[in-house]
């Protein structure tokens, strides 16, 4: 091993320094015009007229769009259930009614304001609990609310809960959170003779092509997506926003069109991380064995269908935790709704779940009065442990020896520090683990393909080109590819040349989301890499190109949950440390030990950074990214009211713990990482609050008023705030 | 303090009422710094230059004339008059720091700063970082720590960065955290940028003192 396991600096990294890597909204053409769109700004309205008459006839303006230039007006990653512009009816405020083309930016923003829509405002359903009955307002016309409601059913829940010696039930709320990628959605689109090429960032290519050539009618090959340098992603760039509206303008006009997004633009217009309302009620044995969780889970989805029913089938599948429990009963619901689209975030469902079940868990071990720890020793995952679906966990079932470490690292490095019985700073130590699946679920076709060709001398391979379809959204994963190439054909890096951001000239890997392209992707690679190099060993032509499948899945029963989700996990623990503030609520995270199961670290510096940031994301989404909408309406769309924490939120102390137990199927038995560190950390903060306050605080986010409402709530009940059965 | 009315009356009284006891204490000064962070260095005077609607400035050591720029922010000027990208549009408003550069020695969010400002005065930016020869430390040391993911902040992050390496070349980690508390990162959590700015310090005071002669 020479290139895989070391870390070497980011070949991207001298570019992004001195200022010349461009992204979307740098790049320029020449006779470029700009487009800006005109969105709906009201939930739910019927279009009534679209007049844009004095909109066309001003200064600049070289066309207005609407519903009736799109070829084929509907989109969306797996239910194409969006319009590109809408005809009939708007859904949600982010709706996009029009695109104004014009000579420059500012004119194009200003005749984008002279578009006259008149509308007629319908009923509105704005929280997926009321979207769920009878004789709500319909958010399609064509279509129920309920976009899912999926069961798992295993053993018997009440019996268990009637033999059960402790039974505690509570319910949670979690918010919205706003991807808040750096670099706003932008792009430009031209022709390149007779293909339509759109250059913009993305998380997936060869999807993104899929779905443009779709809404213009024309054959896949003649779109050609192209990514820049990328700025940020996490989930949020996986559902198309702009690209597809600048690509119409360049389709239609049939000259080179840019369009950039504000952030107000970019909050409003693409989706977010969903909401939900989780109820649960989870019971054990007075010997520590938990016997029964029974959890239901309702979730906003927003107007567009997106990822949501995907994400909250891992919802249901994670309700329960890494937890090895017999009787478990599940409901995972999401509703349309007039609010912004829910969609992919680093975590896909799994924090939202694991805010409850980590949550349910500390409370019964205090209940027991084990403690925290003792309970996840005894009803952890242990290998070959069935999941709630009834399947076998796929090998390589670590969760035991991250936790063992976790907790180790917590006694030689968080120690308690002495507190003053008279400050209002109260410390506090929280933990809890977390299980997320890598790569694609429940029967997704799961797929990543590379190119391997070999540059031969007389004294043999040389150099190699790799052709990989992966987005670097800022992860590092061409780096990651690289290495794994060169490992494998035993080259130095810069023998080593990638092909990776052209739909044109690099196969599909697959999406940069579940955490898995380092698995997939790398595995692609690699397995390429070794069937070029058997190819000329063999005196074929030294090239080949492999597409990489892994173990099956199956959908999920919609009614039992019976199924295989899954084909990997990576397995985590956390301990955090806060401070609160108890006279004001407010609350810091002063140091985090964060263990993960990473397989095989390709890269360690690569792999702390995406600890250290997912940490930064998970500390926005515990206590500071509020993001508030009223009645379809957002009401955080800037970063002065929608909170991202700076570097004077986040600890400087976070310890990185990094295991390597190799998947079966990884490159040199990598797993993914990307999500992992926002699983559990809620928990974690919200176990940490109660540790140093004595108060539970069940919504998310943990701002100051709600910790301070918990601290006041726990003062003066003599009882706990839920339901607390004790026999 | 954001919260509901009820919230914001309270959380205010306990503030107050810890503000009052601290300067009841005389401790009201403690933890505060006597030579705060201010991003800046000292700039020659520049006289008054009478503006006709071209703005005359200095980018990176280049005189340029921006003609179609009297109504824009600096920024805006610098990415579509001077053609200069390097400087990032992340909020405009002054929130995220991706914009930063430095205006007659001063660390400036440039989507604030109305574009005439900087008439007869002397900008760089993120492209005038690095010599011509090598990287600016700073730069080397966000490669070298993997500081880098994205990158979309990383403009902003070295010009806050490497001002304050100018302000105090020995700083310590409180006053590299303070340096960038105006610039948003999405991606790395900040501890390695953090680690980047120290060891950059580090280059910086070593490179400065005298090498030991030995006879």
């Amino acid at each position: 091993m020479k290139t895989v396991g070391a870390s070497p600096p980011r070949p991207d990294a001298y570019k992004k320094v001195t200022g010349t890597a461009r992204y979307p909204a740098d790049l320029v053409r020449p006779d470029m015009l700009h487009a800006a769109a005109v969105f709906a700004g009201r939930p739910h309205a019927r279009i009534l007229t679209i007049d844009a008459a004095e909109a066309r006839a001003a200064k600049g303006v070289r066309a207005v769009l609407t519903a009736a230039d799109v070829p084929y007006n509907r989109f969306g990653l797996i239910e194409a259930d969006q319009p590109l512009l809408c005809d009939e009816v708007v859904r949600f405020s982010g709706d996009r009614v029009a695109v104004v083309v014009a000579e420059s930016a500012a004119l194009a923003r200003r005749a984008a304001a002279l578009v006259r829509v008149a509308y007629e405002d319908l009923p509105i359903v704005s929280d997926p609990r009321e979207a769920r009955k009878d004789g709500a307002p319909r958010v399609h016309e064509d279509r129920p609310n309920v976009l899912l409601h999926q069961k798992i059913r295993r053993g018997d829940v009440e019996a268990a809960f009637a033999h059960a010696d402790v039974v505690v039930e509570a319910a949670f709320t979690t918010g919205w959170q706003e991807h808040a990628y750096l670099q706003p959605d932008a792009g430009i689109a031209y022709w390149e003779g007779d293909r339509l090429v759109v250059e913009t960032a993305g998380q997936w290519l060869h999807e993104d092509r899929r779905q443009i050539a779709a809404m213009f009618a024309m054959p896949e090959e003649r779109v050609v997506i192209r990514y820049a340098a990328i700025g940020g992603a996490f989930g949020g760039r996986e559902d198309l926003s702009l690209p597809p509206l600048v690509a119409l303008a360049a389709w239609k006009l049939k000259v080179p069109v840019a369009m950039v997004w504000n952030r107000e633009e970019s909050i409003i217009g693409h989706h977010k991380r969903h909401p939900y309302f989780i109820t649960a009620k989870w019971g054990a044995k007075r010997d520590g064995t938990i016997v029964a969780a029974q959890t239901e889970l309702v979730a906003d989805g927003g107007a567009y269908a997106s990822t949501s029913a995907e994400v909250l089938k891992c919802s249901a599948i994670f309700a329960i935790g890494p937890y090895s429990i017999e009787n478990v009963q599940t409901d995972a619901i999401v509703c349309y709704t007039n609010n912004v689209p829910s969609g992919a975030f680093r975590g896909f469902g799994a924090p939202q779940a694991h805010f409850a079940a980590e949550t349910m868990v500390t409370r019964l071990g205090i209940a027991l009065g084990i403690g925290a720890s003792e309970i996840r020793r005894q009803n952890l995952y242990r290998e070959g442990d069935l999941q709630s679906t009834g399947d076998p966990l796929p090998a390589g079932v670590s969760v035991r020896e991250v936790f063992g470490r976790c907790l180790a690292e917590r006694e030689e490095h968080m120690n308690r520090l002495p507190q003053a019985a008279d400050s209002p700073l109260r410390r506090g130590i929280g933990i809890a683990c977390g299980i997320k699946n890598v790569g694609y679920s429940f029967g997704f076709p799961e797929q990543a393909t590379a190119t391997v060709e070999l540059d031969v001398g007389s004294a043999g391979p040389f150099g190699a080109t790799v052709r990989v379809g992966a987005a670097e959204v800022g992860q590092g994963v061409h780096l990651i590819l690289r290495q794994i190439a060169a490992e494998t054909l035993d080259f130095a890096l810069s023998q080593v040349t990638m092909i990776t951001d052209d739909s044109s000239q690099a196969p599909n890997a697959g999406s940069v989301s579940a955490s898995r392209m380092t698995l997939m992707g790398g595995r692609a690679v690699k397995d390429a890499a070794e069937a070029a190099l058997r190819n000329w060993r063999a005196g074929a032509k030294p090239r080949a190109t492999v597409q990489y499948r892994p173990p099956r899945t199956t959908p999920l029963d919609l009614e039992t949950g019976d199924g295989v989700p899954n084909y990997c996990y990576g397995y985590t623990a956390q301990a955090v440390e806060v401070e609160v503030d108890v006279r004001t609520g407010v609350t810091r995270v002063t140091r985090v030990i964060s263990a993960h199961d990473v397989g095989r670290a390709i890269n360690v510096q690569q792999v702390e950074g995406q600890i250290e940031g997912c940490i930064a994301q998970a500390v926005g989404y515990a206590l500071t990214e509020n993001f508030v909408v009223r009645e379809g309406r957002v009401m955080t769309p800037h970063f002065s009211n929608y909170l991202l924490p700076t570097t004077l939120d986040v600890p400087v102390d976070i310890r990185s713990v990094i295991l390597e137990t190799a998947d079966p199927n990884g490159p040199f038995g990598a797993r993914g990482v990307a999500e992992m560190p926002l699983v559990p950390f809620a928990a974690a903060v919200a176990a940490a609050i109660y540790d140093a306050t004595g108060a539970w605080v069940t919504d998310l986010p943990m701002t100051p008023e709600r910790v301070l409402a918990a601290i006041d709530a726990a003062r003066s009940a003599a009882a706990p705030a839920e339901a607390l059965v004790t026999r | 303090m954001r919260g509901s009315a009820a919230y914001r009356r309270r959380a205010i009284a306990a503030t107050l009422e810890s503000a009052l006891e601290r300067i009841a204490d005389g401790t009201e000064a403690r933890g505060l710094e006597i030579a705060p962070v201010l991003l800046e260095t000292p700039a020659p005077s520049r006289p008054p230059k009478p503006f006709h609607g071209t703005i005359e400035t200095t980018i990176n050591g280049h005189l340029s004339r921006l003609h179609d720029a009297s109504h824009k922010s600096l920024l805006d000027a610098l990415r579509d008059e001077a053609g200069l990208t390097g400087a990032k549009e992340g909020c405009a408003e002054g929130e995220c720091g991706a914009c930063t550069v430095w205006l007659d020695g001063r660390a400036v969010m440039s989507c604030l700063v109305p574009a005439p400002q900087a008439h007869g005065g002397e900008v760089v930016t993120i492209e005038g970082l690095a010599s011509s020869v090598e990287l600016h430390p700073l730069q080397q040391a966000f490669i070298d720590n993997a500081a880098v993911q994205c990158g979309f902040c990383i403009p902003g992050m070295l010009m806050a960065g490497a001002k304050l390496l100018d302000e105090r070349p020995d700083c310590s980690l409180d006053e590299a955290q303070v340096a960038i508390s105006g610039n948003i990162c999405r991606c790395t959590g900040y501890k390695k940028i953090l680690a980047a700015m120290l060891d950059a310090s580090e280059a910086i005071v070593e490179r400065a003192e005298p090498l030991e002669v030995s006879a």
